[in-house]
């Protein structure tokens, strides 16, 4: 057990790997179990890790014995360790989602190849999460995009659309990558080092601005067309509402925030918020595009038809926030967006997973489909309304605790057009919210189809991410004192 | 504006980097069909290899080989080599999985020109919302 604990960090990468490589060669059934079980076990590994942990942290854990800044680290602290259990959980839902009503969404030979991807998936965006190593993130951005692609092209087999999708997100997806490597490269060319720690310890000693200045500026605009910065989203909505279920449960609720998380990572942990390209670029790129994010993906929403198309706009328009609170650059402010990430990750898979649960009693993916689901399938509407709820920011949920802190930090950093920004971003969903709720739960729908009934592997996990979402946004005192403190301490990485 | 001619032969590796970067970037954009959209990506990346291996090289260096004679030549750094054979290896990969994509993309729309596409998108867009 303690051997187990010990290699964990290698443990939940390694695993969902090899569990892809045997999944792809086993019937149907059979890989959709091995990635359910996968996922699961992952999952008790990271929360696992998490409690033998506490206190220690952080921890660095060096490959093959070779010690940093030569060898290839993983490096878990109180900052990444919440993303890390927030991924795994998500692709624990997404993974149990493809045996209960996903289970339809890829079928025939395709059929043990989608278990496969989403393991595949789910081992690589723990890798962004968890790696030291700047080259080692360009490798695991890309196994988690690779996989993606395939995903989101399996929503081809039903409507033709995805596979178009698909090849514009591997179009992005490769250029951000690419920008993210060559940013890489400069800071290897200034440091002479790929370890993020020795590149923060090498800058300090021998600062070289221009290749700085270069460097970020690559690694910003990678790391920001992988999490679906305005304007470089144009990827984005197309992607996730055309891709399998199971997919987007996991792509939106987890692959953005990796991207995110990395990008803070860099830019606080290893730049440093003093330093002035990091200053000029989050508040001359960063702000307004996250402003205009939050503006346009909340307008694109209220207009779309479709439901998936009208979650993965405000997925858009949560990704604003996100980088309009990154720009804050102060602590409050990151630590609300650890928090803000994390209410939209269980969110998004919440209302992904329950939307695809209740388009198989109608068969249908607009917004008028979800009329009379509250009467028809109370568990999964349950579900549903509780995520909108949250995407909302009403109070008692996570959403509202992430857009309060938000906008909190704005103020006390003095950005009240930022705040007045944020508090429009939060009226906006009023309208396809609450056109959303109105229609699972008041309005008359037709009676489900005899014999068609919701999967339990779709709607307990579900169900359990709305009560998480409920459960931390009443007691949210532990999740925000561990958010701070972590912010506190990447701030204290990059700090001159 | 001075141009001093010497520091810019010194940097000729770099600015064909950029040269190569910018067509590849133009190509992914510009080109009416979904191959050559690929393959502009795929100049893109090639050049960023070209920018990590003479970004290694040292002038005079040979391989990083010890000799028998224990001597320890002049050497070019062999990372970003090292790092470029998975860079090469990624890069493969994507294209691999792009060119799949486009060979279902012409078994379901008929057609691998962008407009085509993009015009049989515009018309499931409109069925899709009636």
């Amino acid at each position: 057990m303690n051997a187990i604990l010990t290699h964990a960090p290698a443990l939940f990468v390694v695993l969902p790997f090899v569990a892809a490589a045997i999944a792809a060669l086993c019937p149907r059934h059979v890989a959709a179990w091995i990635a359910a079980i996968t996922a699961c076990l992952v999952l008790a590994l990271t929360v696992g890790y998490e409690i033998s942990t506490e206190g220690a942290r952080p921890l660095i854990y060096a490959f093959g014995g070779f010690a940093p800044p030569a060898g290839i680290t993983f490096r878990i602290d109180d900052f990444n360790i919440i993303p890390i259990i927030l991924i795994s959980a998500i692709g624990a839902v997404a993974a149990l989602h493809t045996l209960g009503d996903g289970a339809h969404e890829a079928s025939g030979s395709r059929g043990s190849l989608a278990p496969a991807l989403l393991l595949l998936e789910i081992g690589a965006l723990l890798g962004v999460a968890s790696t030291g190593d700047a080259f080692n993130l360009f490798v695991f951005l890309e196994v988690a995009s690779v996989s993606a692609y395939g995903l989101v092209a399996l929503g081809g087999d039903r409507d033709k659309r995805g596979f178009k999708a698909a090849f514009d997100y591997l179009i992005f997806g490769a250029l951000g990558a690419s920008f993210y490597v060559v940013g890489v490269g400069f800071l290897y060319m200034s440091t002479g080092s790929l370890n993020f720690a020795d590149i923060a310890a090498r800058l300090r000693v021998a600062p070289a601005p221009q290749l700085e200045a270069a460097a970020y500026g690559f690694l910003f605009t990678g790391l920001a067309l992988k999490a679906a910065m305005f304007p470089l989203h144009g990827w984005l909505p197309r992607a996730y509402a055309l891709a399998p279920s199971f997919a987007t449960a996991l792509l939106a609720g987890a692959s953005g925030a990796a991207a995110l998380l990395a990008l803070a990572r860099v830019t606080f942990g290893v730049f440093g918020d003093a330093h002035p390209m990091i200053v000029m670029v989050l508040q001359t790129l960063a702000a307004p595009l996250g402003a205009a994010a939050i503006l346009w993906g909340g307008l694109r929403a209220i207009y779309a038809k479709d439901a998936r198309l009208m979650l993965s706009f405000s997925a858009v328009a949560e990704a604003g926030f996100l980088f309009l609170g990154l720009s804050l650059g102060t602590q409050a402010a990151l630590a609300a967006v650890l928090v803000k990430i994390i209410a939209d990750g269980l969110g998004k898979t919440t209302l992904f997973v329950a939307a695809a649960s209740a388009r198989r009693l109608t068969s249908s993916t607009s917004v008028e489909s979800w009329r009379g689901a509250f009467a028809r399938q109370p568990a999964a509407a349950a579900a549903l309304s509780i995520g909108l709820a949250s995407t909302l920011g009403a109070p008692l949920t996570l959403g509202f605790v992430g857009k309060w802190l938000l906008v909190d930090a704005a103020i006390a950093r003095g950005w009240i057009w930022a705040a007045v920004i944020m508090v429009i971003g939060s009226i906006l969903p009023v309208i396809y919210v609450g056109r959303s709720l109105e229609r699972v739960l008041f309005q008359p729908g037709p009676p489900a189809p005899e014999g068609v009934k919701a999967s339990p592997f779709s709607i307990a996990p579900i169900l359990l991410c709305a009560a998480a979402l409920v459960i931390t946004g009443v007691a949210s005192a532990p999740l925000v004192d561990a958010a701070g403190s972590a912010a506190a301490e990447l701030m204290a990485e990059g700090a001159r | 504006m001075n141009v001093d001619l010497a520091d810019l032969a010194a940097r000729i590796n770099n600015i064909a980097v950029v040269g190569l970067m910018m067509a590849g970037l133009f190509i992914t954009f510009a080109s009416g069909h979904l191959v050559k959209r690929l393959i502009g990506l795929s100049i893109f990346q090639t050049a960023i290899f070209v920018f990590f291996i003479t970004m290694g090289k040292v002038t005079g260096g040979t391989a990083p080989i010890l000799l028998p004679d224990e001597r320890t030549p002049i050497y070019s750094n062999p990372l970003p080599s090292v790092l470029i054979l998975t860079a090469i290896v990624v890069s493969v990969a994507t294209l691999a999985v792009g060119l799949a994509i486009v060979v279902r993309i012409k078994e379901a729309y008929g057609s691998a020109e962008t407009d085509d596409v993009a015009a049989a998108d515009i018309a499931l867009d409109a069925d899709a919302q009636t």
